[in-house]
């Protein structure tokens, strides 16, 4: 019911003119909402692609639980009216990286506002915002922290300047033969849903890995022939199809992943040597566990026994095979989902299960949730400082007071300078972006003969470089295409390794992708094996790599003078916000640990650090970072 | 304090504050469930403040508030047709769709009306929009009664809030970072890190002790140098929502205090004189208004007209 008067200056003239878009309906959209009607903004349009869930409740404050299940972009569009039923808003349950919301769309705005919660929109957002030469305001939240910053073409860092710190992955060997935490456990037993239910996936393979390099020795090669000998022959059977031969008994399940499947992990001896061994367990002796636990809690904290890891596992598979039975054609798989209750109850099963076999601390079905869905904790009143802040930097780009904008840290506590706010001046373009720079760069390396080109379109270019629909051009001379975004043109493409093309050490690719106005080129390294046994790797500062020789010293690699099985895939699980496929984005070398965090550069507003200089300082922040 | 009865929480409210939870745990949330907050005055603040609590679970809200509700106010918790009625009873129906769970109370008397019987009801008290004397006398009865205190206020972008919470006892979790190699199939470094917890504790001021500081004291004086550059501008509007995320800092400080106070008794002043708060369309005349005031009270204060800048008015 407000109409309120801002200031009676140009910027309450401003505001009534402006059009903005808001990316996002959640926990900061909806107070960004209401803060826009509030403020005297007449022009909204707002965007997600989400609906409501009960869990969304604490903060949203612009839904109810009679919304549950409807569109967010919807419902928060008629609440805010009710707080000022003469503005104009139009809602959009859409993904905003469709097609349809190219350059032109965007262009039609004054300010963007993102309220977002994963890098791959916020990476697309900044890229047309930077190809229609528009303003954004970048927002993010995590429990009590969060962060505001301006982005303009030309006048500060965009979004991508920044090397995000990598996602975190664990090697298949890990997964699949010797977890030593609960979270490795977790991610089998996501990767086992999968195999069972879902889209098979072969880089989430859930049997013992014989071609762990750890294992190769004498009992390795042991076990390889008593399998053989047993199976009369080598051949995989998908875990799906095994599972439907005995209609995935239970009992048969449980014999092979936790039985079974640890004695032949048992016999590979050499993994042990150093570790606890996993102990089996038998279908007809689950132990028992007398429970020492607080009461109080609620009931998704209790600790489950083994016991009743296999009730629930009993039960959850019996709702899951008859859901798959259900579908009908081109989905046959289902989608893992942590609000589903047999999903979740399956991979805490599961993965307690596992856990026990290796004598590692089991987890309530609470922690599983948190750590298999990725969830970050949140608030209202997080959301509400940023939201209050997001409008204030928008004040400031409506004025015309550019330099005014800052990037902002809401701290848990005062920091160094004693501030909970914290400003601190908007960085100058990293003149090396692999975004926003005049010519675009960046390097990758992987191996050309075993890399399709199916997977360099989904995981490098897509997935890693946030790319929605990339057109690639080999630089040979012969203008080779390699990717076409028009649908049909290059199918037959997909399923050759890139060394077909000719792709070879140094080989360089055109990239563009039309609807981000975003060309960028690709120097290509031949690498046979990379750290950790990753499938690639993506350099953001080519001049900083190391020449080939001196890289290839970490962890132990397979002897290329045995004959060895195929290198193990490995298992990437995204324990991040998103689900963006593991890359790691260097400024240093291909040797740099890549879990070690990127120290991120900020300067106080009292600091007179060098703006604009090429070589930016890096040094500890005095505010507590969340990474956008 | 708190109630110390046994509080439970139902599966429906652990779905619904699952989010929270995992933030602050689920002692936290049981305090909170336990928790009857009392807000004085439903404008712009108020309403946001409203919000927050309401949302985050706890037992009951008392919305106190005399006024009628307004068009063009801030408070977005008043639907349109409901402007003529009081401010709480205008605001209640907004306010408990927000939480089902959350008992909200209107109550629609003048809080000067009310004596320590109906403050001592409570276990937090949180008031928007007081006149300096009120915030001093239901400050005193709170600290009597050892109830947390909270009082603060918007103008146009900047804002203030006053806390006292007594002697007030807080953990903190510190990190310590260890890096551990582990046994992985390569040679990985994990890093799990200590957390120990420190225990703090921080002893508040009343209201009335930070107008009884001497300004004039070389402390205060450099304490006034360091942050006048913070001071709030006045511009003349009522953005409570937005304005809120910028309310300032714990007063935990005498000197700070007593700076704080004093300045933005100038602008309470030029309220409870004129009746309303400054506005654009005087512009001129309130400026000049202002800028008297600031000199009566810096003359009060045996201080220099020069310390405020009549430029803060603009």
């Amino acid at each position: 019911m407000a109409d309120v008067n801002v200031a009676p200056s140009l910027l309450d003239d401003s505001i009534r003119k402006s059009k903005i878009l808001v990316v996002g309906a959640g926990g900061i959209g909806c107070e960004l909402l209401k803060n826009l009607v509030l403020s005297g903004f007449n022009d909204i349009l707002v965007i997600d692609l989400d609906t409501i869930d009960v869990s969304n409740l604490n903060r949203q404050f612009l839904f109810q639980k009679e919304h549950v299940g409807k569109s967010k972009a919807v419902i928060a569009r008629e609440s805010a009216l009710g707080f000022n039923p003469n503005v104009t808003i139009v809602a959009k349950h859409d993904s905003v990286m469709n097609s349809e919301y190219n350059v032109t769309f965007f262009k039609q705005f004054t300010v963007v506002m993102n309220a977002l919660d994963n890098r791959a929109a916020r990476s697309h957002v900044n890229r047309m915002c930077l190809a229609a030469n528009v303003p954004l305001i970048e927002s993010g939240t995590a429990g009590y922290l969060g962060q505001v910053t301006a982005i303009r073409k030309g006048l500060s860092e965009c979004y991508d300047c920044n090397p995000k710190a990598g996602q975190k992955s664990f090697p298949g060997c890990t997964i699949r033969n010797t977890p030593s935490e609960p979270i490795h456990c977790i991610v089998w037993a996501k990767h086992l849903f999968n195999q069972l239910f879902g889209e098979a996936d072969p880089d989430e393979d859930v049997s013992p890995d014989t071609a762990d390099p750890e294992a190769a020795g004498d009992a390795g090669s042991v076990a390889l022939q008593n399998q053989a000998s047993e199976a009369g022959n080598v051949t995989r059977v998908s875990t799906r199809a095994w599972a439907q031969q005995s209609e995935y008994d239970p009992s048969k399940l449980f014999g092979k992943f936790f039985c079974d499947d640890i004695k032949y992990l048992l016999s590979m001896d050499k993994l042990w040597t150093k570790r606890t061994p996993p102990t089996p367990l038998s279908w007809d002796n689950i132990p028992e566990e007398i429970s020492d636990q607080q009461g109080g809690l609620i009931k998704d904290q209790k600790v489950w026994s083994p016991a009743e890891c296999v009730q629930a596992m009993v039960s959850s598979i019996k709702i899951l095979y008859q859901r798959s039975k259900e579908l009908n054609g081109e989905e046959s798989f289902l989608v893992w989902d942590k609000d589903d209750e047999a999903s979740m109850d399956f991979v805490t099963a599961c993965s307690n299960l596992r856990s026990h076999v290796f004598s590692i601390p089991k987890k309530s079905r609470f922690d599983v949730k948190a750590m298999a869905g990725n969830i970050i904790p949140a608030i209202a009143t997080t959301n509400a400082v940023i939201a209050g802040l997001i409008v204030f930097e928008a004040f400031k780009i409506l004025e015309g007071k550019w330099e005014e904008c800052r990037h902002v840290y809401l701290n848990s506590k005062p920091n160094a300078l004693n501030k909970v706010i914290a400003p601190s001046s908007l960085d100058s373009a990293n003149p090396k972006c692999y975004v926003c720079s005049p010519h675009p760069e960046v390097t990758v390396l992987l191996n050309v003969s075993q890399m399709t080109v199916q997977s360099f379109e989904d995981k490098v270019l897509r997935g890693a470089l946030h790319m929605i629909s990339p057109d690639v051009m080999v630089d040979d001379g012969k203008g080779t295409v390699l990717i076409s975004s028009e649908e049909g043109e290059t199918t037959e493409n997909m399923s050759k390794s890139l060394s077909d093309f000719n792709i070879s050490d140094g080989t360089r690719l055109r990239c563009e992708d039309f609807h981000q106005e975003y060309d960028l080129n690709i120097t290509i390294i031949d690498r046979e094996h990379l750290e950790e046994n990753r499938e690639f790797t993506v350099i953001a500062d080519p001049s900083q790599l190391q020449p080939k020789a001196a890289v290839e010293s970490s962890g132990p690699q397979p002897s290329t003078s045995s004959s060895k099985p195929a290198p193990s895939t490995r298992a990437t699980e995204s324990v991040e916000i998103d689900e963006d496929l593991d890359v790691i984005f260097q400024k240093g070398t291909a040797n740099d640990d890549h879990q070690q965090e990127p120290s991120i550069r900020k300067r106080s507003i009292s600091g007179q650090a060098d703006i604009g200089s090429a070589s930016k300082k890096l040094r500890l922040s005095e505010n507590d970072i969340i990474e956008l | 304090m708190v109630a110390k009865e046994e509080v439970t929480i139902s599966e429906a409210e652990a779905a619904l504050y699952d989010r929270q939870i995992r933030l602050w745990g689920l002692e936290a949330q049981k305090r909170l469930r336990a928790a009857r907050v009392l807000l004085i005055g439903l404008g712009g603040l108020g309403a946001e403040i409203a919000k927050n609590l309401t949302l985050s679970g706890i037992k009951s809200l008392t919305l106190l508030d005399h006024s009628v509700a307004v068009a063009n106010s801030a408070n977005f918790l008043i639907p349109l047709e409901n402007v003529g009625k009081n401010v709480v009873e205008a605001s209640l129906e907004r306010v408990q769709r927000l939480n089902p769970m959350v008992d909200i109370l209107t109550d629609t008397e003048n809080v000067t009306a009310k004596n320590e019987d109906f403050f001592s009801g409570f276990d937090v008290v949180c008031a928007t929009r007081l006149p300096v004397e009120e915030s001093i006398r239901i400050n005193a009865i709170c600290r009597k009664h050892s109830i947390p205190f909270y009082s603060g206020d918007v103008f146009g972008f900047g804002g203030f809030f006053f806390v006292d919470l007594l002697e007030h006892e807080y953990s903190e979790e510190v990190t310590v970072p260890a890096a551990t190699l582990k046994d992985g199939c390569t040679a990985k470094k994990s890093d799990p890190s200590e957390t120990k917890t420190v225990k703090h504790t921080l002893n508040y001021i009343p209201l009335q002790a930070a107008f009884e500081a001497d300004p004039s004291s070389q402390l205060n004086k450099r304490s006034w140098q360091r942050i006048k550059s913070h001071f709030i501008t006045m511009k003349s509007t009522d953005l409570g929502s937005t304005t809120v995320a910028f309310v300032s800092l714990a007063l935990a400080s005498l000197a700070l205090a007593s700076l704080y106070v004093d300045l933005t008794t100038g602008l309470l002043m030029f309220r409870s004189q004129m009746k309303r708060d400054p506005e654009a369309a005087n512009r001129q005349s309130d400026i000049a208004k202002l800028c008297e005031i600031r000199d009566h009270i810096l003359h009060e204060m045996k201080l220099d007209n020069q310390m405020v800048d009549s430029g803060i008015f603009e």
